[in-house]
Order: structure tokens, then C-alpha cells, then sequence
């Protein structure tokens, strides 16, 4: 019991966890959920390699055009990022507008993958580690079309911000907004990384 | 005496932020429908799981009378059945199957994961760190409502032509992924995948919203190290369903495909009829891995909270410190850390290389050490206690008997060479239904019992609780020890008669016996029932601390509305077992009592704090009057 009655506590990471906003915090956590929902596929997927033969998968080359589409994008979202610290309503509007459609054209490109794939004859209801690179790409587009909601949401909020000076000082002084932003911007790298392992792991795997 | 003090002093000072909370008088639809606050949230969780528990229940009763009395007319049952009852008046196989299926999942997600945690999680976490609610209001009542729809869908599977889900309650492909397999693997098992959907979804939103309301809203003062037991419990219960219960839906996702769509994740090589289905490719036991990957933490999910809401209804009615805070803290952190490397125990017998199930055997024995630490710090809170046995103090001391025989069974069944043998017999019927299934529904009844004046601002009648208790706790020992010895001698489970088998001829008697038990269990059910409703609109009005207890929530109104406290939030000195400390004039200290008001108790190493408190408090009320100008 003696220790207990302590009055400070020294656990760093957890001091910074308990100052963030809780909606950051939450996203946070739902990130780690669905970190565990690809884990659990990509540890699927390894399984059901065992049944194929080695040169039956072959990766579509509109998924290297993806990987290039959205590490760009991600460079968009964090110089968006830097125009809100620094207080640049037109060029953060314009970077989300680039982000937008950068990611528009990720999920454009993963569909034209799928037409590819099945063009090699790797249908959706075929073999079955066919069909989780169906499962692994569509379910990351659910998450990335999430996120361009997001994107879109805050471009109209931009909006007014751009045509007028006061509308702007009020939104970049406010914290709730710059946490809005930081959301965006942590979710949108999210998607990046979670990305580019799985089209890291499938150039090794397959 | 001091407790009294300081609430008059925190009214009479804090009137000024009254306005934040004050007018806006809500809608019926948004008071208690379409509700933002966490306590009209709970008492939703608990009302539906109510219901639910009635329906898992009389199940089972209904798959009983069929095991104990397999002769038995069951003509009776007609009216409610229907075309379940055969012409001869027997209960149908199909239906059988269906029943046994549905009780499993009812129990384990509707009433123990969504009216256990969801009811506490969401009712105490605001109340006990003291916060005004959950971190998203929002999230939380989007929760309960993709619950609710899950419900709705799952409700709706029980009365389709072709009946429920029936390939038991882990839904193993290729029976679930196959919809001709059987009867209750068509629209059935389609209904359950959509219902547990939807039941992800929301038990993810409470996940998340419980974790992150314990890390960034605890009021001033409440360090990790002062948190109740309770709050613990509900965390690590929510960190556990954020890790896995994704995986639970990635399992279900692909079986969707596999049913719906002709993808073949589960399915390899199968003929049915002399023909080859096209699927190729895939691996059943993939499933399994998923399964109990959320399965085996969902254990802990169900235990958890019922865990920690013993150690709080102990620790308050024993008057006693909780024997070993920090041990029982650390033990919990031990089984949600060891819950997710032990699922394969539940697969041993899947042909799994022998030296992996040896692994998940060390594993899995390991957890006993955690499970005894607590069972041993709730034996050593209640020596030598000044015990009161309330109705919650009867529940939580039969949880502690229950985790303690169930457990001990466990140690046997998680060697993977007896397993053999044990392995889908009543044995684990017995072992789960006592160490998970009664510990769990116990912890909740306790619950109910204890914080019942806090929810609804009325007693519940003592004297109906404790023949509620006698006879629930007679009655699952009666129910659950005979079902080891049917185990040993090898009675597999889920199997419709056994009148095939002369060797189980002599067992018919037990069964019998098993049943009525259930039977008599089931009605006592009826007695909580009325006193929990009645005493919902006639119950003696409580006081503000009926149990004595030093926990924020006792520190609200008889019926706090929304955002808690009418004034502040109070401010935490103390941890929250201040129990017959020597030299104190009450046998308790609440936690917003500062060490300056108890120097007659305080101990050596709190002399510091007297000093420090006093300047919180002092900061405190600059805090405050400077809101006020």
C-alpha cells in the first residue's frame, strides 16, 4: 500500500497519450483494430500460398502505379499539414484538393489491378490466395474512400476560410480544428504505410 | 462525518458552472431513446440484456428437457414450437441443434460481452473516474444501436422456416460456409454473420470510446494507481476487444465470401452427393485460428469485468483494503496479455503438430498463476473482514467459488494429451459453464445488486436477493458438478440423445437430475426478475451511500442527471480502498477526501501529502473563481 499513495507518475508515452484529444486518441485505437484485421488477412493469405503453384500469381503492374500515387499523396497531405501551421488557407485547400484527387486515382488504379488480375485468370471465387488480394485491396479502399470523405469535408470547410481573412484567423487559431487537421493527416499516413506493406509483403511473397 | 463536510463545502462554493448543464429540457426520443449519456446508455445494455438472457435461457431449459427426459411428450410445447415438435411429439433434431447453437451465442456475445461490459463499462467508467461522460457521446450511442440492430437480426433468425444457425456457437466452415450442409446453414448462419456484423461494429465503438475515456478523462488527482478495480477491469477489457475482435471480423467477413460469393477461403476439395464443388484452395482450419484468436481473449472479455466488480463489491463489504491493489492490477495486465497466445488449446485435437501443442499448453497452464493471485487476494481481502453480506457480497463471493472449481478443472484440460480424451465432452461443458459462464452471470448479478441505487435511485428488496442467490448458486453447482463425471465417462456434447449407447444407460439419471436442476435455476431467475422491476418504480428510496463505499459515483445525487455532478467534478486524494483505516473515525474514507481532513489516520508516508493536497485544493478553488468572474 506504501507505494501507491505516490503522487506522480513517470510512464512518458502515457503522459502523452493523456494529452491529446480524445477523438485523436479514439482514431488511434480504431487504426490498431483494423491493423489487426490486414495482419489476420495477410497471415490468411500466406496460408493459402501453400496451395498454389509458385507462378500462378503474378502482380498487376497498376499496383506499382498505386504505390506511386499514394506516396504522393501522402506528400500532399503533409504539406497541407505545414499550410495549416502556417496559417495558408489557398495552398492548404489546393493541397487537399491534390490529395483528393491523387487518391481518387489510388482507387481508380487498385480496380484496374482487379481487371488485370482477372485478365491473368486469378478470379475473385478462384483459387483462394487469389482472393484475398481481392479482400486485401478492396478492404483498404473502403478505408482510403473513409478518408477522401474526410478530405472532402474539410475542403468545404476550407472554403470559407479562403475568401475571408477573419474566417481564416478563427479556424487556424482553433484547436479543435488543427486537431481535425492532425487526424487527416495521421489517418491519411495510415493508409500510406498499411499500404505499402501489404505491396511489399505481396512483391515478396509472391 | 468529514465525507459530509466537503460535499456541503464543494456545493455551497461551486454554484457558478451550474449553467453548463442546467436548462434544455430533452425530448422523450432524446432523454431515452436516441440517448448521448452513458447512464441511459448502460441501463439500455442492461435492459436488452435482460431479454436476451430470459431467451438464452429457456433455451437451454428447452435442450434440457430433451437430455434429461428423452422419452418425455413434448406435446405441451407445441403452442410456443410449432412445427419444431415432431408428429410424435418429440423436439426436432434439426431444432435441437439450432437451440444448442444459439443458447452459446446469445450467452457469450448479447448477454455477457454486451450486457456485462456494456452496462458496466458504460455506467461506471464516467461515474468512477469522475467525468462528466464518455469521451464521444456520439460513438457511444452509435454503439448500442448497431447492438441493438444486431439484435434485431438475430432476434428475427429465430423465427425463420428453416431456423437458426445450428452448427454450434463457433460456426466451423465447411458446415456454416455450405448452406446445404444442414437445415440451419442457410438463411440461418446468413442472419448470424449479419447480425455479428453489426455486433463488431458496436462493441468496437464502446471499445474504443471505454479506452480512451480511462486514458485522457480522469479528473484531477486519479492516477492510474488510484483507479478502482472496476476501471481497470473495463480497460483492459476494452483493450483486449480492440485487439481482437477485428480478427473475429475478418473470420466472418471471408465466410460471407465463401457463402454469398464462390470465393473458397475455408473450403478445399469437398464433394457433395459424388460431386466436387470448384472450390479449391483454401484451409478450414484457417477458421478455427481466426476464431479462437478472438475466442479464446473473449473469455476475458466476459470474466473481466465480473472480475473487477468482485474485487470492488469485496473490498467495499469485507470493509478491508483490497488485499494486493497492485498485484491484482498486474495480474490482470498477465491474463490480457497471456488471453492472446493460448487460443490453440482450444484446437488440439485438429491434428496440430504435437510440439506446437505442447507450447500452447505451457501457455495456457501460465494462466493459472494470474487467476490464482486473484483468487488468493479475494480469499485474503475477505479474512478476518467485517463482513456484510448483501446480495452483491453473496454474488461476488459465489463468483469467487465458481472461478476457483471451474478453474482447477482447467488446469486438467488444458494438457494437451488429456484433451484427447476430454476434448468436446460435457467436461468442458462443465469447466466453461462454471469458470466463465456462472463466475461472469455471477459478477453481473452482483453488479446489479450493488450499483442498482446508483442507476435507478431505489433499493432492491434484500430478502428477494438472497433467495435468488441460494437458489442460483445451489443450483449451478447442482446443474454443472455432475456434468464433469458424464464428461470423464465420455458423453460428447451437442449430441441429441444417447439412448443409442448402452454404455451411457447408467447416466440417464444424472441427466435427469442435471435437468431439473436447470429448471428449478432457471425459474429462481424469475424472482430477479420482478424485484429488479418492481423496484425499479416501488423500490425504498436509497440513500446517497447506501453500501458505505468510497468511490466517486457515491459522491452524485440520489439520481444524477446529465453530466454527473450538479457542481464540480470532485477532485481525488486518495486511493479508493480506504477501509477501516486504524484511527479514522469512519470505517471508510472516500476518495475526494483530502489527507489534511484525516490526520488522526493518516500514516507515515502520507504526512506529505497533507501539505500537497492543500495546495490542490487551494488551486482548485482559484481555478473555480476565476471561471466565476
Amino acid at each position: 500500500m506504501d507505494k501507491k499513495t505516490s503522487v506522480h507518475e513517470d510512464i512518458p508515452l502515457f503522459k502523452q497519450l493523456e494529452k491529446q484529444h480524445p477523438f485523436l486518441l479514439m482514431l488511434y485505437f480504431a487504426m490498431v483494430g483494423s491493423g489487426m484485421l490486414f495482419l489476420f488477412l495477410l497471415v490468411g493469405f500466406t496460408k493459402s500460398l501453400i496451395k498454389v503453384d509458385e507462378n500462378l500469381l503474378l502482380l498487376p503492374k497498376a499496383f506499382v502505379i498505386s504505390t506511386l500515387l499514394i506516396l504522393l499523396s501522402s506528400y500532399f497531405v503533409q504539406k497541407a499539414w505545414q499550410n495549416f501551421l502556417t496559417d495558408e488557407a489557398k495552398s492548404l485547400r489546393q493541397n487537399l484538393l491534390y490529395l483528393l484527387i491523387l487518391g481518387f486515382c489510388f482507387s481508380i488504379s487498385q480496380v484496374w489491378g482487379w481487371s488485370d488480375l482477372t485478365k491473368q485468370g486469378i478470379g475473385f471465387s478462384g483459387k483462394a490466395a487469389g482472393s484475398y488480394l481481392y479482400v486485401l485491396t478492396g478492404l483498404h479502399i473502403l478505408h482510403l474512400l473513409g478518408g477522401l470523405a474526410f478530405v472532402i469535408a474539410q475542403i468545404a470547410n476550407y472554403n470559407k476560410a479562403c475568401n475571408d481573412g477573419v474566417q481564416a484567423l478563427i479556424m487556424f487559431s482553433n484547436k479543435y480544428e488543427k486537431m481535425k487537421m492532425k487526424m487527416l493527416k495521421d489517418y491519411w499516413h495510415f493508409l500510406d504505410v498499411l499500404w505499402i506493406i501489404i505491396f511489399l509483403y505481396l512483391v515478396f511473397k509472391i | 462525518m468529514s465525507a459530509v463536510d466537503t460535499q456541503n463545502l464543494e456545493t455551497q462554493v461551486h454554484h457558478d458552472e451550474h449553467h453548463d448543464h442546467e436548462h434544455h429540457e430533452q425530448s422523450f426520443i432524446r432523454k431515452y431513446i436516441f440517448s448521448e449519456d452513458h447512464k441511459v446508455i448502460a441501463k439500455q445494455f442492461l435492459i436488452t440484456g435482460i431479454f436476451w438472457a430470459v431467451i438464452g435461457g429457456v433455451f437451454s431449459v428447452i435442450f434440457r428437457l430433451q437430455l434429461g427426459f428423452p422419452d418425455a411428450n413434448l406435446e405441451v410445447l407445441r403452442p410456443i414450437l410449432g412445427g419444431w415438435i415432431t408428429e410424435q411429439g418429440k423436439l426436432d433434431q434439426n431444432f435441437y441443434l439450432a437451440l444448442v447453437t444459439m443458447h452459446g451465442t446469445i450467452m457469450v456475445f448479447f448477454v455477457l460481452t454486451a450486457g456485462l461490459s456494456g452496462t458496466f463499462s458504460n455506467f461506471l467508467i464516467p461515474l468512477q473516474i469522475g467525468a462528466r461522460d464518455m469521451a464521444s457521446g456520439f460513438l457511444n450511442m452509435l454503439s448500442y444501436w448497431f447492438f441493438f440492430a444486431s439484435s434485431v437480426v438475430m432476434f428475427a433468425s429465430i423465427f425463420i422456416q428453416t431456423g437458426p444457425a445450428s452448427g454450434g456457437w463457433v460456426i466451423y466452415p465447411p458446415l456454416s460456409a455450405l448452406p446445404k450442409a444442414s437445415l440451419g446453414s442457410g438463411l440461418g448462419m446468413t442472419m448470424w454473420l449479419v447480425s455479428m456484423a453489426l455486433f463488431i461494429v458496436g462493441s468496437l465503438l464502446g471499445s474504443i470510446n471505454y479506452v480512451t475515456t480511462v486514458i485522457n478523462l480522469r479528473t484531477r488527482g486519479m492516477s492510474m494507481w488510484r483507479l478502482p478495480l472496476t476501471i481497470w477491469a473495463f480497460f483492459l477489457t476494452a483493450v483486449i476487444g480492440i485487439l481482437s475482435f477485428p480478427v473475429l471480423f475478418s473470420a466472418a467477413l471471408l465466410l460471407i465470401f465463401d457463402r454469398s460469393f464462390g470465393t473458397s477461403f475455408y473450403l478445399d476439395e469437398i464433394y457433395i452427393d459424388g460431386e466436387a464443388l470448384h472450390n479449391t484452395g483454401g484451409s478450414a482450419l484457417l477458421f478455427q485460428h481466426l476464431f479462437w484468436f478472438l475466442g479464446h481473449p473473449e473469455v476475458y472479455i466476459v470474466l473481466l469485468p465480473a472480475l473487477g466488480i468482485t474485487s470492488e463489491i469485496i473490498a467495499t463489504n469485507s470493509r478491508k483494503p483490497i488485499f494486493g491493489y497492485q498485484a491484482m492490477v498486474l495480474s490482470m495486465l498477465a491474463i490480457t496479455f497471456i488471453s492472446f497466445i493460448v487460443w490453440a488449446h482450444h484446437m488440439f485435437v485438429t491434428g496440430m503438430n504435437p510440439f506446437l501443442g505442447s507450447v500452447f499448453m505451457l501457455l495456457t497452464l501460465i494462466i493459472a498463476v494470474p487467476s490464482a493471485v486473484k483468487s488468493f487476494n479475494y480469499i485474503t481481502t475477505l479474512w478476518r473482514g467485517n463482513i456484510v453480506f448483501t446480495p452483491a457480497m453473496l454474488f461476488s463471493i459465489g463468483l469467487v467459488s465458481f472461478f476457483i472449481s471451474g478453474g482447477v478443472t482447467g488446469i486438467a484440460l488444458g494438457n494437451s494429451a488429456i484433451d484427447i480424451q476430454l476434448h468436446d465432452t460435457y467436461f468442458v461443458v462443465a469447466h466453461f459453464h462454471l469458470v466463465m459462464g456462472s463466475a461472469s452471470f455471477f459478477g453481473m448479478m452482483a453488479g446489479v445488486y450493488h450499483w442498482f441505487p446508483k442507476m435507478f435511485g431505489r433499493m432492491m428488496d434484500e430478502k428477494l436477493g438472497y433467495v435468488h442467490f441460494w437458489i442460483t448458486f445451489v443450483g449451478v453447482y447442482f446443474v454443472f458438478f455432475p456434468m464433469h463425471y458424464i464428461g470423464i465417462a465420455g458423453f460428447p456434447r451437442r449430441y441429441y440423445s444417447w439412448t443409442n449407447f448402452d454404455a451411457f444407460n447408467m447416466y440417464a439419471d444424472l441427466n435427469m437430475l442435471i435437468s431439473i436442476a436447470a429448471i428449478i435455476t432457471l425459474s429462481a431467475q424469475f424472482i430477479f426478475m420482478f424485484n429488479f422491476f418492481y423496484s425499479i418504480f416501488y423500490g425504498r428510496l436509497a440513500p446517497l451511500n447506501p453500501w458505505r463505499s468510497n468511490t466517486l459515483e457515491w459522491t452524485t445525487s440520489r439520481l444524477p442527471g446529465h453530466g454527473n455532478w450538479e457542481g464540480k467534478i470532485p477532485t481525488v486524494y486518495r486511493w479508493p480502498y480506504d477501509y477501516s483505516k486504524p484511527g479514522a473515525k469512519e470505517d471508510f474514507i472516500p476518495q475526494h477526501i483530502p489527507h489534511y481532513e484525516t490526520l488522526e489516520s493518516n500514516l507515515e508516508h502520507e504526512k506529505a501529502l497533507e501539505e500537497y493536497d492543500k495546495e490542490v485544493a487551494k488551486e482548485e478553488e482559484i481555478h473555480i473563481s476565476s471561471h466565476s468572474h
